[in-house]
C-alpha cells in the first residue's frame, strides 16, 4: 500500500477467527476456514481485516489474555497458516489488521510467572506493578463492574499484590520498566515484518499509572505511545496504530497527538447516541457529540462502529441517558452486561430492515472510516443466554445447512451453539440466502459500500451539519476540493418534511446518488425534501447545468483547457486567465480556511497583480475579490505547480489546496511547497517586482541572531491549523505568518510586536523577526507577512487552563462541602483577591492563581509600555476625553442593540434548555443598556492607547513559569484602521477577564458531559473559580499599573471596565449565535451576571 | 508495485552506445516475414522525409517468429545504427491463439520498445502492427507530429474506413469509450499510436505488464490509461487501412469476447473516473483524411437479421438475465417487425445491460458476451438499412446521433452499477 493515508478510504471489517468457517471441522473457526471465505469479504468490499486475538492464550478474556505474543492459538491454525492468510489478503487488495494487546497479559504468560517468583526489585518482578498496599491508587475506578471488586488482586507466590484494570488473571504491564515497552516494540515488529498493516492498541489508557490520579490518559501513556509510533515509523511505512481509548472525545484526541502517536482512534461516545437519536427520533444527541469532538490532525482518522465484539457500552453517557438506553435496548436484564447492552445490531433494531439501513448510511457518511463486525452484514442475531459477551460471538451463518454451514463438526463439539430461534436462527439468516436474493440486507450493504468507495470525501472530506427546524431530520454535507455531498436522515418511523438551507451551494443540481437522479436546483430559499419513514438520501451537488451537459458544444476560445508551458506568464496572462478567474478560483478560495468572505456571495475573483519567485518556481498572486452586496477584498494567494509523484502527494495529502489538476500537474497553494516557504524567508531580507508593484523585506534588528549563519539549515514546517493566516515555522527559531487578507496599511501584529520588543524593550513578547510589504500604486502598501521569534511554550493559555481546570474540577468532585468553602464561594470579589485560602482550596487553585497573578503583571506590563510618552505618532498616548467616552458610549450600545437583535431572531435556533436564560437576557435588555449611559461623565478614566485589541487566554504562551503575550493583530474582522484606533487598556483587561470565564465554562461543560452526576455540585465551584481568579487578576492588574494609564479612582475604573466586559459578552454572544448555537450558554450566564443588578 | 526493467544487459549496452535519439518506431512482430519489410521500409521513409533534423531508431521486437521474420527485417538496406532487433518472451500459451489486434504477447513487445524509448530519451514513441500492407511513410508524421510539436501524450490512429467496415467500433466501442470518459475518439483502440516521454515514463510504473489485460486487450489497456490517466490527446487522420487477412477460424462471436471483456474489464477498473464524467469533448484530429471511404463493405443483413431473430427466440433465458423486461419487449417487437430498426436508446441500453452482466457475472462471461453476437448482428443491420442510401457526411452523422444517446442514457448506467437491482423497468 503506497498511500499512506489508505486507512481514511477503508472499509474495515472486525472478525473472530474462531467464529467465521471452520476449516478442519473440529468446532472452532480457523486460518483454514477465514483463507476459503476470504472472497467473500473482497466482494462485500471490505478492504481491511481487522481479527481480534488469535494469539495462544487461556481464553478466559476471549484471547485478550495472551499467554505467548509470537505465535497462533493452536485451535486457530499455525503461523504458516496465517501467513498464507495474509498473502491472500494482500492480493486481493485488502489490508489485514490485528490486535497489540499491551496494557496487560494473561496471569499464564511466563512473564508473569517469572515476575511472581522473582524477588521484589528485580528485572523480571518489574515487568508488572506490584503493591503491598490495596489501597494504592484507591480514587481508580473499577471496568468490570460485573466481576472485579478491585483493580488489585492477592498473588500468594509473590506476597504481593497486582495491578489490573480488567480482569484478575490480566495483570497490568510496568510501561515505567523500559524493558516493557521495548519487548513490547519487539513483538510489534515481529507481525509488521511478516506483513500485518495494522494493529489495535487495546485498552491503552491505562497503560502507565500515578498516585493521586485515575490512572487514565496520563501524560507519561501519551510519552509511551509516542515512542511505539516511533518504532513503528522506522522501519515501517504506511502502517497504522488504531487506538482503542473508550474515552470523551476530548480525552482520545491526545491520543492523536500532533499526527505523532496513534493514525486511528475509536469514536465511542458516537455509537450510544446513534441509537439513542433514532429511538427519540431527535438528532440531538448526535448533533451534540459531534459538537463537542474537536479536530483532529491531519493524517488521523476517527474510527466509527455500530456494533462491535463487546457491549454497547453505555460508559460515555449520563445517568439518565443510560436509564434511557437500557428501558429503550435491553428490556430483559439479561441483555445487559457491565455499562452496556451485549446484542447485535439486528435485534436492537427490532429486526426492521430500515432502521438498520439508516444506521449503516450514517456510518458510511459519516466522518470516519466505518468499521463492520462481522454478521451484522446480513443482520445476525445474538443469543442473550450465553455468558459474558459470547451472545454476540456465535457462528458465522453461511446458510442453512447444519451448523449454519460454518462447521461439519458434530453440532456439539462447536464453540458455541449457532442462532437457532426461528427470527434470527441460520436457515432464515444466512448468507447464502441473501446472495440469491437482490432485496437482501447483504445486497444493499455490498451496494452501499461500492457507493461509498466511489466518493472520497466520505473518508477524507470535511463533515458541517446543518440545522433545520425540525429536529427529527439529521442533514450534513460532506466536501472537499474535488466533491460536495449532502447527506439527509429521517430518523423517525413516519414521513417527515424539512427545508435546508442550502444557500452557499446556490445554482447547484443535488443529484441523488443510488438512483442518479437529478433533484430541481438549489436557490437562495429554503430547500425543502421530503422522506420517508427512516429513510435517507444522499445527493452529490454538482454544478449547474453540468449533469445536463451531453451537447457536444465546441469549447469556446476562453474556455480552452489550462495548460502548462513552464512559465507563468501564458497561465495568468494568457488566454486561459479568464478560465482560471471563472472556474477554478472561487471553489478554491471558498474552500480555504483563511478566506474570510465565505458567508458572502461572490461575483467575481480576479488576478489582480501577480509575480513570479524566481527561487522556487511559484507564483504570488493577489486576488482581487468581489461580492454580491458591492464589498471588494484582495487576498493573497501564492500557488507552485508539481507533476508525478508531487502531484500524487499533493492530491492525497492535501486536496482542499489544490486550484486545479490537468494532464498530470496539479496548482496548488504554494505553501505547501518547503522550496518556496524558504524564498518567502528571504524576502525579508530582499525584494521582489510584481506586475504592478513591488514586494519588500524589512529585517527586524533580532533577525540576524534569529536566522543563525547564513545557509544554515532551517527546516520549514507549515503550521495545521490556519485561522485568518498561514503560519510557517523554520526550524525551532522562527514562525512567519503570512496574512492572506491584503489590507492597506501597516498591520498592528507587526507594528505593536516590533514596537514592544526592539522599543520598549519589553521581554515577555516574541523578538520581532521582520516584515514583508507590498505596494503598488494602485493599492498603497500592506504587511503581506510577519517573522517573529518561535517561543519554547507548554501550550497557549487557554490549554494550559483548561487542563488545569479538568484537574480543578476532578478535585472538587472528590471534596466535601465545607462551611468555609461555602463561605468563600459567597465571599465579595475585593475579598476574595486578597484572603488567605483555606487549604483545601489552596490546594485546588493555588497554582493557578500564582500564574493569574504572573498573567496580571505581563499584562499590566504591557500596557504601561504603551502607553509610555513617545514620539511615534502612532503609539502616542491620548487621555480620554468627554467626547472619546460619548463615542465610546454611543459605539458599545449600538453593538448591544444589535446583539440583542441577534438574540431575538435566533430564538429559534438555540437548544431548547437555553430558552429561559436568552428569555432573562431579553428582559433584562434595558438595565443592561443602561450600563453604558453616563459612560461620558466619567472624569480621569485614563489613557488611550494602543493596546492588544484581541485579548484573551489563546494569545498567551505559557513558558516555564512565565507567559508571552502574542498576536497583536486584533479583531480579524475589522478594518485595518478600526484595528490601530487607540483604546483604553481596559478593553483588554475585559477581553482577558471573560476568557477566564470562558475556560470556567467550557471545563466545567467537559467535565459535566462525562459524570453529569456531579454537575450540579460542581456548579458553585466553576463560579468560585471563575470569581476568585477575576478577583485576583484585577486586583495584581491594578498593583502594578498604580493608576499610570487606567484611571487610579476605584469607581472609574470599574465602571468603564464593566461596560467593556459587557460589550465583549455580547460580543461573544453574537458569534455563538452564528456559529455554536449550543455554546450560547456561556455568554449568556456572563451578560446575566452583569445584569443583575446596577 | 513498479516492475522492474526488462532489457538485458547486452541491450542496455547496445542503447548506452546509441546514446541518445529522437524518435523510436516500434514494430512489434510474430511470424509476419510477408508483410515485416514494408512496414519498417516505411518506417525508415517516414523519418527520413518527415524527421530528417531528428534522429530516429527502429525497434522490431519479435516474439520468436518461425518464418524468418527476423531476418526479412535484417536483410533490409540501411544504416544498422538506425534498426534494433530484440526478442521478447511469449507465453507458449499465448502462441496458440492469435489475438484481435496484433501479436502474442503484444504486451511484453510493447514493454520492451518503451523501455528503449525511455532508455534512449526519446521524444516521442510510435508503434505499427507489423500485418499492415498499406502503410505509408506519411503515417510516421500524421502520429508523431502531435507529439513532437503539439505537445499530446496519446495519438490514436483514426483510419479511413469503408462504410460497413469497423461497425464494432462505430456502434460499440466509439459511442461506450465517449460516453463513459468523455473523449470522442473515434477509433479508440488501434494498433497504431503514439505516445510522449510523460506517457511512457508513467505506463512503465502500472502493474499491468504481467496481468490478464498484458495477455488480452492490451491495445484498450493502452487507450484508456491515455483517457482516465489526464494526458493530453489526438487524433491522426491516417487513411485506409489494410491488414493482412485475418485466419478464416475466427468468427464473430470469439472477435466480440476478445473485443469486448478487455473493455468491460477497464470500465469496471475505472468506475470512480467515469462515473464522474459528463458529456463529452472533442479529440484534437491532426490530418485531413476522411473518416468513411466512398466505398461499401458488402454486407449480406438478411443473415444477420435472421440470427438477430434466431436469438431473440432462443437466447430468451440469457438474455433476460441482463436486459431488463422493457428491453426485452422492444427486442420482441423489434424481431417481428417487417423492417428492421432497432433505436438507439435500446441499443444503448443493451450495451450499458451487457458490460454490467458481465461486471455481475450473471452466468460465464465468455457465455455471456457470446450471447450479445445476435443482438449485435441485429443493430447492424438496422444500422446497415438506415444507412445504405447515405453518402459518408451523412452516415457519420448517424453515429454521432448514436453517440449521443449512448451519452444521454449514461444516468441509466450509472443507476444500475450502483444498484444492480434485478426490480428493473
Amino acid at each position: 500500500m503506497n498511500d499512506p493515508l489508505w486507512f481514511k478510504d477503508a472499509i474495515i471489517y472486525e472478525l473472530h477467527v474462531k467464529a467465521f468457517f471452520d476449516g478442519n471441522n473440529d468446532g472452532v473457526g480457523d486460518f483454514g476456514g477465514l483463507l476459503q471465505k476470504i472472497d467473500y469479504l473482497q466482494e462485500l468490499g471490505v478492504t481491511c481485516i481487522w481479527l481480534l486475538p488469535f494469539f495462544p492464550s487461556p481464553l478466559r478474556d476471549d484471547g485478550y489474555d495472551i499467554a505467548d505474543y509470537t505465535s497462533v492459538h493452536p485451535s486457530y491454525g499455525t503461523l504458516d497458516e496465517f501467513r498464507s492468510f495474509l498473502d491472500a489478503a494482500h492480493e486481493r487488495g485488502m489490508q489485514v489488521m490485528i490486535e497489540l494487546v499491551i496494557n496487560h497479559t494473561s496471569d499464564q504468560h511466563p512473564w508473569f510467572q517469572a515476575a511472581r517468583k522473582a524477588p521484589p526489585g528485580s528485572p523480571e518482578r518489574d515487568f508488572y506493578v506490584w503493591s503491598d498496599d490495596p489501597q494504592k491508587y484507591k480514587e481508580v475506578r473499577i471496568i468490570f463492574t460485573d466481576t472485579e471488586k478491585s483493580n488489585w488482586s492477592w498473588d500468594a507466590e509473590a506476597k504481593a499484590y497486582y495491578w489490573h484494570r480488567f480482569f484478575s488473571h490480566q495483570p497490568d504491564l510496568n510501561y515505567d520498566n523500559p524493558q516493557v515497552v521495548e519487548e513490547v516494540i519487539r513483538i510489534m515488529r515481529y507481525w509488521l515484518d511478516m506483513g500485518v498493516d495494522g494493529l489495535r492498541l487495546d485498552a491503552i489508557p491505562y497503560l502507565v499509572e500515578r498516585d493521586g490520579t485515575n490512572c487514565e490518559n496520563l501524560p507519561e501513556t501519551h510519552t509511551i505511545i509516542k515512542r511505539i509510533r516511533q518504532a513503528l515509523d522506522e522501519r515501517h511505512p504506511n502502517r497504522v496504530i488504531l487506538a482503542e481509548a473508550n474515552q470523551w472525545p476530548t480525552d482520545v484526541r491526545p491520543y492523536f497527538g500532533d499526527g505523532d502517536e496513534c493514525h486511528m482512534a475509536f469514536h465511542f461516545p458516537l455509537m450510544p447516541r446513534l441509537f439513542m437519536a433514532l429511538r427519540l427520533e431527535d438528532r440531538h444527541p448526535i448533533t451534540e457529540i459531534m459538537a463537542q469532538t474537536p479536530e483532529i490532525p491531519e493524517n488521523c482518522q476517527w474510527g466509527l462502529f455500530l456494533r462491535n465484539h463487546d457491549e454497547l457500552t453505555l460508559e460515555m453517557v449520563s445517568d439518565e441517558e443510560r436509564d434511557y438506553m437500557y428501558y429503550a435496548y435491553s428490556a430483559d436484564p439479561r441483555m445487559r452486561i457491565n455499562i452496556g447492552i451485549r446484542r447485535r445490531l439486528a435485534p436492537l433494531m427490532d429486526n426492521n430492515l430500515r432502521r438498520v439501513e439508516l444506521l449503516n448510511s450514517i456510518l458510511f457518511s459519516f466522518q470516519g472510516t466505518p468499521i463492520l463486525y462481522y454478521g451484522d452484514e446480513i443482520g445476525m442475531g445474538d443469543n442473550i443466554y450465553l455468558g459474558d459477551r459470547d451472545g454476540v460471538r456465535t457462528p458465522m451463518q453461511w446458510n442453512a445447512d447444519r451448523n449454519a454451514g460454518f462447521s461439519r463438526a458434530t453440532p456439539g463439539r462447536l464453540y458455541h451453539p449457532v442462532i437457532m430461534d426461528p427470527v434470527y436462527g441460520y436457515e432464515s439468516v444466512n448468507v447464502e440466502a441473501q446472495q440469491s436474493d437482490s432485496s437482501s440486507l447483504l445486497h444493499w450493504m455490498r451496494n452501499m459500500i461500492a457507493l461509498r468507495k466511489l466518493f472520497k470525501v466520505f473518508g477524507r472530506g470535511s463533515l458541517e451539519f446543518l440545522n433545520p427546524a425540525n429536529r427529527k431530520v439529521l442533514a450534513y454535507t460532506r466536501c472537499d476540493a474535488h466533491e460536495q455531498i449532502l447527506c439527509v436522515a429521517n430518523l423517525s418511523r413516519f414521513p417527515q418534511p424539512v427545508e435546508l438551507d442550502l444557500s452557499r451551494f446556490d445554482g447547484m443540481i443535488p443529484v441523488e446518488m443510488i438512483g442518479f437522479v437529478e433533484f430541481p436546483e438549489i436557490r437562495k430559499a429554503p430547500y425543502p425534501l421530503t422522506l420517508g419513514p427512516y429513510g435517507f438520501l444522499w445527493f452529490e451537488l454538482q454544478p449547474s447545468g453540468r449533469a445536463a451537459e451531453v451537447e457536444t458544444v465546441p469549447r469556446a476560445a476562453e474556455e480552452a483547457p489550462l495548460e502548462w508551458l513552464g512559465a507563468w506568464e501564458p497561465l495568468l496572462n494568457g488566454r486561459t486567465r479568464g478560465f482560471l478567474e471563472r472556474v477554478y478560483l472561487p471553489p478554491f478560495l471558498e474552500r480555504q480556511r483563511w478566506f474570510g468572505g465565505k458567508a458572502r456571495k461572490l461575483e467575481r475573483v480576479s488576478i489582480g497583480d501577480w509575480a513570479e519567485a524566481p527561487g522556487s518556481g511559484a507564483a504570488l498572486l493577489f486576488l482581487d475579490v468581489e461580492y454580491a452586496d458591492g464589498g471588494r477584498e484582495t487576498y493573497l494567494a501564492p500557488l507552485q505547480t508539481a507533476t508525478d509523484d508531487r502531484a500524487a502527494t499533493i492530491l492525497e495529502e492535501h486536496p482542499d489546496a489544490v486550484v486545479t489538476s490537468w494532464d498530470g500537474r496539479v496548482l496548488f497553494d504554494a505553501t505547501f511547497d518547503p522550496q518556496f516557504n524558504m524564498e518567502l524567508l528571504d524576502w525579508v531580507n530582499g525584494s521582489l517586482h510584481s506586475r504592478e508593484g513591488i514586494v519588500e523585506g524589512i529585517a527586524g534588528v533580532a533577525y540576524p541572531a534569529l536566522r543563525g549563519e547564513p545557509g544554515e539549515p532551517l527546516e520549514p514546517a507549515r503550521g495545521g491549523s490556519e485561522q485568518s493566516n498561514t503560519s510557517i515555522r523554520y526550524g525551532r527559531r522562527m514562525i512567519l505568518k503570512l496574512f492572506r487578507r491584503v489590507e492597506p496599511g501597516t498591520n498592528p501584529d507587526c507594528e505593536i510586536t516590533r514596537h514592544l520588543s526592539e522599543t520598549c524593550g519589553f521581554h515577555n513578547v516574541p523578538r520581532f523577526g521582520g516584515q514583508i510589504d507590498y505596494s503598488s500604486a494602485d493599492r498603497g502598501a500592506a504587511t503581506i507577512a510577519m517573522v517573529s521569534e518561535l517561543v519554547d511554550n507548554q501550550g497557549d493559555g487557554w490549554e494550559w487552563t483548561l487542563e488545569e481546570l479538568g484537574r480543578y474540577y476532578e478535585r472538587c468532585g472528590a471534596a466535601e462541602e465545607t462551611p468555609e468553602l461555602a463561605r468563600l464561594i459567597a465571599a465579595p470579589l475585593a475579598e476574595l483577591a486578597v484572603m488567605d485560602l483555606p487549604p483545601l482550596a489552596e490546594e485546588m487553585i493555588g497554582l493557578y492563581r500564582d500564574a493569574t497573578r504572573t498573567l496580571a503583571r505581563r499584562t499590566a506590563e504591557m500596557h504601561l509600555a504603551l502607553g509610555k510618552e513617545t514620539s511615534d505618532p502612532a503609539f502616542r498616548p491620548e487621555p480620554l476625553t468627554t467626547a472619546d467616552l460619548a463615542q465610546l458610549a454611543e459605539n458599545l450600545r449600538r453593538n448591544a442593540i444589535d446583539a440583542f437583535d441577534q438574540l431575538k431572531n435566533n430564538l429559534a435556533h438555540i437548544p431548547d434548555d437555553l430558552m429561559e436564560m436568552a428569555g432573562l437576557v431579553l428582559g433584562r435588555r434595558r438595565i443592561l443598556l443602561d450600563r453604558f449611559r453616563g459612560l461620558e461623565r466619567l472624569e480621569d478614566a485614563g489613557l488611550k492607547c494602543r493596546v492588544h485589541g484581541d485579548y484573551h487566554l489563546g494569545q498567551v504562551l505559557r513558558v516555564l513559569n512565565d507567559f508571552v503575550l502574542l498576536d497583536f493583530e486584533g479583531e480579524p474582522a475589522r478594518s485595518m484602521a478600526e484595528r490601530r484606533v487607540m483604546h483604553s487598556p481596559l478593553k483588554d483587561t475585559a477581553g482577558m477577564l471573560r476568557s477566564f470565564g470562558y475556560a470556567a465554562q467550557v471545563g466545567y461543560l467537559n467535565h459535566s458531559a462525562r459524570r453529569p452526576h456531579e454537575a450540579e455540585k460542581l456548579e458553585p465551584w466553576a463560579r468560585l473559580w471563575e470569581r476568585l481568579i477575576c478577583a485576583v487578576f484585577l486586583q495584581t492588574y491594578r498593583e502594578v499599573v498604580a493608576g499610570q494609564c487606567v484611571s487610579a479612582d476605584a469607581g472609574t475604573f470599574a465602571r468603564l471596565l464593566d461596560a467593556f466586559v459587557l460589550d465583549k459578552a455580547l460580543y461573544e454572544l453574537k458569534y455563538e449565535l452564528n456559529n455554536r448555537p449550543a455554546w450560547v450558554r456561556i455568554p449568556l450566564l456572563g451578560i446575566l451576571a452583569l445584569g443583575g443588578e446596577k | 508495485m513498479p516492475e522492474q526493467a526488462v532489457l538485458p544487459a547486452a541491450t542496455q549496452e547496445r542503447i548506452a552506445s546509441l546514446g541518445a535519439v529522437d524518435i523510436v518506431v516500434g514494430i512489434p512482430s510474430y511470424n509476419n516475414a510477408d508483410t515485416i519489410a514494408h512496414v519498417v521500409r516505411a518506417a525508415q521513409s517516414g523519418l527520413h522525409v518527415h524527421f530528417a533534423g531528428y534522429r530516429g531508431l527502429i525497434v522490431n521486437s519479435d516474439g520468436g517468429s518461425i518464418d524468418g521474420t527476423p531476418e526479412k527485417v535484417l536483410d533490409l538496406p540501411g544504416e544498422p545504427e538506425e534498426l534494433l532487433q530484440l526478442p521478447y518472451r511469449v507465453d507458449p500459451v499465448e502462441r496458440l491463439s492469435t489475438p484481435y489486434h496484433g501479436v502474442p504477447g503484444r504486451a511484453s513487445a510493447i514493454r520492451t520498445i518503451f523501455e528503449i524509448a525511455r532508455a534512449t530519451q526519446a521524444k516521442a514513441c510510435v508503434l505499427f502492427d507489423s500485418d499492415l500492407q498499406g502503410v505509408v511513410p506519411d503515417w510516421v508524421k500524421a502520429l508523431v507530429a502531435p507529439v513532437i510539436e503539439d505537445r499530446a501524450d496519446f495519438v490514436a490512429a483514426w483510419h479511413t474506413r469503408r462504410k460497413f467496415d469497423g461497425t464494432i467500433t462505430s456502434g460499440i466501442l466509439y459511442p461506450l469509450t465517449r460516453a463513459l470518459y468523455g473523449k470522442r475518439i473515434r477509433q479508440p483502440f488501434g494498433g497504431e499510436l503514439a505516445v510522449s516521454p510523460a506517457y511512457v515514463e508513467r505506463a512503465l510504473t502500472q502493474s499491468v505488464w504481467n496481468s490478464d489485460l498484458s495477455r488480452d486487450g492490451f491495445d484498450v489497456w493502452l487507450t484508456d490509461f491515455a483517457l482516465v490517466g489526464g494526458f493530453r490527446l489526438a487524433q491522426a487522420r491516417l487513411g485506409p487501412r489494410e491488414q493482412q487477412a485475418r485466419e478464416p477460424g475466427s468468427d464473430l462471436a470469439a472477435t466480440l469476447v476478445q473485443v469486448l471483456a478487455p473493455v468491460f474489464l477497464e470500465i469496471e477498473r475505472h468506475v470512480a473516473t467515469w462515473q464522474k464524467i459528463r458529456g463529452s469533448e472533442a479529440v484534437p484530429a491532426f490530418g485531413s483524411a476522411p473518416a468513411l471511404s466512398a466505398e461499401t463493405a458488402e454486407v449480406d443483413t438478411a443473415k444477420m437479421i435472421e440470427a438477430f431473430r434466431f436469438g431473440q427466440q432462443n437466447l430468451q433465458d440469457v438474455w433476460g438475465l441482463v436486459l431488463t423486461p422493457a428491453t426485452m419487449v422492444e427486442m420482441k417487437k423489434i424481431a417481428r417487425a417487417a423492417e428492421m430498426r432497432m433505436p438507439d436508446d435500446v441499443w444503448a441500453r443493451t450495451v450499458y445491460d451487457f458490460a454490467l452482466g458481465y461486471r455481475l457475472r450473471v452466468i460465464a462471461r465468455d457465455h455471456l458476451l457470446r450471447a450479445m453476437t445476435p443482438l449485435y448482428l441485429g443493430w447492424v443491420a438496422s444500422f446497415v438499412q438506415e444507412t445504405r442510401q447515405l453518402g459518408p457526411e451523412a452516415t457519420e452523422a448517424r453515429i454521432e446521433k448514436l453517440c449521443l444517446a449512448f451519452e444521454q442514457l449514461k444516468p441509466y448506467l450509472i443507476s444500475r452499477w450502483r444498484w444492480p437491482d434485478r426490480f428493473n423497468p
